[in-house]
Parts: C-alpha cells; sequence; structure tokens
C-alpha cells in the first residue's frame, strides 16, 4: 500500500465519521448528545444493552425479556430475537467498555454504517486505478439512502450490504487466478467467509452477493471456460455452511411469506426503480428517488460507463456487468418469485444500488478519457481533471443532500429530550424489572420505544398496548415535558387535567411519575 | 509504505473521533478496532495477502465472526459475557501475533 493510500483511507475515514457524526452533534437545542431513530434503532441500542446488563448473550431461540415483545405486536408475551446474534453481540462488547452508552452506541452504528466505502473503494481500486477507487470512495460518504437508513436504524441491514463489494472482488480475484492457469484458492475461501459473514449478521444483501456469483460464474464459465477446482469449491461450501447452518433458526420467524400472484406487475422488470407510490406508507419518496439520492449529475457518468464495459467486456468489466444484474435482480426479488418479498421489502434492497452507482462514476474515469486518442500524458491529466470535476460535482450536489438529511434529522422534539433521558435513567434505577409504565404526553411512538430502551422497562403509550399485555400498568408517566418544549398549550391543559390515582414517586423537568397500584 | 504511516492514520482517526464526540467516542472506536478488527486482521495478514486486502477483508470477516465466537464461548464455555469476550479476542490476538506464515 502506498504513502497516499494511506492517507486517503484515514481522510475517507475521517471526512465519513463527520458527516455521519452530525446528527448526534447537531442535539440543539439541547447541549449534549441525545438518542434519535426509528423503533428499530431503539431495538439494537436495548438489545446490546440487555447483553451487557446480564452478562450472558440471548441464544438464537430463547425468550428475550417480556419488553421485547412491544416490538414485535406482541406486548406482553416473550419473543425470541428478529435477528441473528452477530451484529447485537458485536455492539454489546463495544458498548461494555463506555460509560457513556448512547455515545459508544451511535461511534458503532456509525462505523459500521460507512465501512461499505472500504470494500468498494478495494474493488474499484484493483480493477480500475487509484483515482476511480478514491471517487467511488469520496462519493460514497456522501450516498444519501445510507445516510437515511443509518439515522432510521436499520444498522445490521447496512452492514449486510458492506460485503457485497468484497465478495465481488474476491470471486473476481479467483476467477482471474483460474483463467490465468494460476489458482488462488485464498480468495475462494475468502469469499466463502464473507458470505457466511453476511449471513450471519443479516440476511438481506446476502442475496444480492448470491446474484452476482451466478451472473458473474456464468459469464466467466461461457466466455473462458476456466477449469474449476472442485476440491476448492467443496471446502468453501464447508467454510459456509459451518458458520451459516447453526444460525438458521434465527431466521425460523422470517421464513414463510405470502405469495400473491394477483399483485405482481410484470411491466416493472422494464423499469429499474421503484415508484415512490409502489411504497407509499412504508417509505418517504425521499428514499426511492433517484435524484433524492444521487442526483441527475451522475447519469451520464454512469451511462458511459456502462457503454464502456459493454464495449470493453474484460474480466474486471465483466464483473461490474454482473454486479449490475446482480442489483437490478435484487430490486426485483418480488417479481422474480421469492415469495418472502413483497414491494415493500424488495425496496430495502434498493440500499444495494449506492455502492454500484458510485463505483459506476468512479469507473468513468477510466472510461471517458479512453474515448479520444491522445498520448498517454495527455490521458493521465484528463483523469486527474476529471477526478477533480466528479469531486467537485459530489462535493456541490451530493455532499450537500447528505449533509442537509443529517443535520436536520430529528430536530428538537422529535428526538427524546434531556428532561425524558432523565426520567428513563431513574426508571432504570428505581423501578421494578417487572414494571408496566404507561405513557402519557411522549409525542411519537419512536420516542415511546425509546423511553422503553432506555430505561429497560415496559413503557407504552397507546391503550390498546396495555390492554393488549392483559395486566394493569403499574406505574404512569406523565410527559409534559415535549408539549413545554413547543410550548403547546392545549396538550399542556390536557396533561395537566389527567387525574392519577396513586402515588407520585418522581416530578422533576416537567415529568411526573405514579405508582399505580 | 514506512512502517510507521498506518500508526499515524490510526492516531488520526482516534483523534478525529475524540474531537468530534469525545473520549466516550475514540473509546469506542478503539474497542472496536481491538474486538472486532485487530484480531482478524492480524490472522488475515498471514496469508500475505496485499496490504488493503488484510485491512479491509479482515475487517469485515471480523465483524462477522468474532462476535459469534464471543456468543458460542460465552452460550458453551464461559459465563459471563464480559470474560468470554475478553477471552476469545486475546486468544485471537495470541493467535494472530504467535502463528506463522
Amino acid at each position: 500500500m502506498q504513502t497516499k493510500e494511506v492517507a486517503l483511507l484515514a481522510i475517507l475515514f475521517l471526512v465519513a465519521f463527520a458527516v455521519y457524526s452530525i446528527p448526534l452533534r447537531s442535539s440543539a437545542p439541547f447541549n449534549q448528545p441525545l438518542p434519535y431513530g426509528e423503533p428499530d434503532s431503539a431495538y439494537h441500542y436495548a438489545l446490546a444493552g440487555a447483553i451487557v446488563s446480564r452478562d450472558h448473550v440471548f441464544g438464537f431461540t430463547e425468550s428475550l425479556p417480556s419488553r421485547f415483545g412491544f416490538w414485535h405486536g406482541v406486548n406482553g408475551s416473550t419473543v425470541s430475537s428478529a435477528y441473528p446474534p452477530s451484529y447485537h453481540v458485536g455492539l454489546a462488547s463495544v458498548e461494555q467498555f463506555s460509560s457513556e452508552t448512547i455515545v459508544a452506541y451511535y461511534t458503532f452504528a456509525m462505523l459500521i454504517a460507512f465501512i461499505i466505502i472500504f470494500p468498494t473503494y478495494l474493488l474499484v481500486r484493483k480493477l480500475y486505478g487509484f483515482l476511480a477507487g478514491a471517487v467511488a470512495g469520496v462519493g460514497l460518504i456522501f450516498a444519501n439512502r445510507n445516510l437515511l437508513i443509518f439515522i432510521f436504524g436499520q444498522h445490521p441491514s447496512i452492514l449486510s450490504f458492506a460485503f457485497v463489494p468484497a465478495v465481488i472482488y474476491c470471486v473476481y480475484r479467483y476467477a482471474d487466478s483460474l483463467v490465468q492457469k494460476n489458482e488462488a484458492s485464498i480468495y475462494a475461501y475468502l469469499a466463502a467467509l464473507l458470505l457466511a459473514c453476511q449471513f450471519i449478521i443479516h440476511v438481506q444483501a446476502f442475496f444480492t452477493s448470491v446474484l452476482f456469483i451466478i451472473a458473474f460464474g456464468l459469464m466467466i464459465m461461457i466466455k473462458e471456460r476456466p477449469l474449476v477446482n472442485a476440491k476448492t469449491l467443496v471446502l468453501c461450501f464447508i467454510v459456509f455452511a459451518v458458520l451459516a447452518i447453526p444460525i438458521l433458526p434465527s431466521y425460523s420467524s422470517a421464513a414463510g411469506g405470502h405469495f400473491d400472484a394477483s399483485q405482481i406487475q410484470l411491466g416493472r422488470l422494464l423499469r429499474w426503480n421503484i415508484m415512490p407510490s409502489e411504497v407509499v406508507g412504508n417509505y418517504p419518496a425521499s428514499y426511492v428517488n433517484f435524484s433524492d439520492n444521487f442526483g441527475t449529475w451522475m447519469l451520464p457518468f454512469m451511462l458511459v460507463t456502462i457503454i464502456f464495459l459493454a464495449l470493453r467486456r474484460e474480466r474486471a468489466d465483466l464483473a461490474i456487468i454482473a454486479w449490475i444484474i446482480a442489483v437490478y435482480a435484487s430490486i426485483h426479488l418480488d417479481l422474480l418469485g421469492y415469495t418472502n418479498y413483497e414491494i415493500r421489502t424488495t425496496a430495502r434492497m434498493l440500499l444495494s444500488e449506492s455502492a454500484l452507482f458510485f463505483s459506476l462514476v468512479g469507473i468513468s474515469i477510466v472510461a471517458i478519457p479512453g474515448i479520444f486518442k491522445v498520448p498517454a500524458g495527455v490521458k493521465a491529466l484528463l483523469k486527474y481533471g476529471l477526478s477533480a470535476a466528479v469531486i467537485a460535482l459530489i462535493a456541490f450536489f451530493s455532499a450537500g443532500a447528505a449533509i442537509n438529511s443529517a443535520s436536520t434529522a430529528y430536530p428538537g422534539v422529535s428526538r427524546i429530550n434531556p428532561y425524558q433521558l432523565e426520567a428513563a435513567n431513574w426508571m432504570r434505577a428505581n423501578l421494578p424489572q417487572d414494571a408496566l409504565v404507561y405513557d402519557i404526553g411522549t409525542i411519537t411512538y419512536s420516542k415511546v420505544r425509546w423511553m422503553l430502551a432506555l430505561s429497560g422497562r415496559e413503557v407504552a403509550q397507546a391503550i390498546d398496548e396495555i390492554t393488549n399485555a392483559q395486566v394493569m400498568p403499574t406505574h404512569v408517566i406523565i410527559d409534559s415535558s415535549d408539549a413545554t418544549l413547543i410550548s403547546r398549550q392545549d396538550m399542556l391543559s390536557q396533561l395537566n387535567s389527567v387525574n392519577v390515582t396513586g402515588v407520585k414517586v418522581y416530578d422533576k423537568g416537567y415529568i411526573r411519575i405514579y405508582q399505580a397500584r | 509504505m514506512k512502517p510507521h504511516e498506518p500508526i499515524a492514520a490510526i492516531i488520526a482517526c482516534l483523534a478525529g473521533t475524540f474531537l468530534m464526540l469525545g473520549p466516550a467516542s475514540a473509546v469506542a472506536t478503539a474497542a472496536f478496532a481491538i474486538m472486532l478488527v485487530i484480531p482478524s486482521v492480524l490472522i488475515l495478514a498471514k496469508a500475505k495477502l496485499e496490504a488493503e486486502e488484510t485491512l479491509i477483508i479482515g475487517a469485515l470477516i471480523g465483524l462477522g465472526i468474532i462476535p459469534l465466537m464471543i456468543y458460542y464461548a460465552n452460550m458453551l464455555l464461559i459465563p459471563s459475557f464480559r470474560l468470554a469476550s475478553v477471552i476469545v479476542v486475546l486468544l485471537l490476538l495470541a493467535a494472530g501475533l504467535l502463528l506463522k506464515n
């Protein structure tokens, strides 16, 4: 590795950390890091925290504490984890060393969220050169969709997608070595290990990797007919099976989807994208729109690269073409007969676009100068000039959108406020483990889940959550902090008029807690 | 690449996390590297791959496999999660440092 590459990796890390840490640093108007994110985010925090506090992991099918039932819609009942153990055990391994668990939690989450930059850089750099890799890496820092999913809190899913470019790289290197009759079986074993890791972290992007291997394998077999070493493949399968098969019980709750042939719209096979109207109520339009996530300035660069790849068709080009096919197939899984995938689930696979699209833009640094018949020195200058221009475009368009997403994430009372954080910490220290707290006044469903995660107690808001639990609440929390902070007098009067029969056990910072029975 | 360059890069990254989010973030970043990345990178270094491959692929493999090893150690052998995680990582670090190429 050259000095410039060490420097580039460090710079990519620091800039990505600066961007991904914006939501935690911008807890205005409060001068402290405050939790944010959707209920999934609170779930990851709660599960890792439970592992650290009880000093033991949860088995694949072991029941979690009953408070986790609220995330699964089976309130008061016990459930096992919705995820294989790797992500939460890894998070707990890091969190155990920190007294400030909120900062440790988000630090871990942002590290795994932007780690995709590095395997993407590795793939593009090794196949198309340093400048192409650098452009792909810089672009991915500002991939708005990845940033949004990180902010929402679907962290294991993001990590799973980071493995795709690494799998592509290893499979390509192995195939390349076979064609050159100099088998480098290490890359086959690494690919098997990476696939197994992907499977045991989150199954989602595993499909993209498998689809790539099928597409690339077929292309290489047809074009180059390499002699495959059966022993290597069998060993790879054993490596994968030993690691992945014991994890299968973790996915038992996700198996058995519903396949409704009448819902299939074959016309979607003729277009790449998913329309906002097809996922309305599940994702904002800004999540699926190309222009909101990448910017239309990228299209000409991507188009030039695709034409370049299709015309040249060298081995590396075939790998990228296979990647394009794999991503296309991934975001059409619902139409390809994978029964557990409806379009709203398939929309999650859009995460696979970011690394591919920025890689295509990076490869254009090689493709565009190839169009012109100029001396090698001029071509090199052209590459540097083009790289600078593309990085300027990324800074001007993509960076602005990403920084805007990060700095406007969960503003003001849409995230936990300091009064709620203090009350949650008090509940953790003072309420019995089996307390069921009825929350009146906290303004969003996500924040109620965060109150549950932070306090480690069953905190529920909607009356049906309590009714479904078939037990009466032991405590009631009257939370006027949100209403006060947004100066909603109507809400404040309503909250002040709530008459709770019980003993007041906490009264601080616009929040009161009563022992109900 | 000179030997001090990766160390300088690591120090710069840790200093950056410290400046942006304070000591808790720097500690978490260091714990992330020591618990989940460095052991697998050290072991993969024995395979004589190129430096970037060792670092990046090793880090990804560590993120998947090391928590799984901690999980099995805790479920089957060592009752304490904290102890299991430290012992697994120490054993992997020792393997990475002591194994021959």
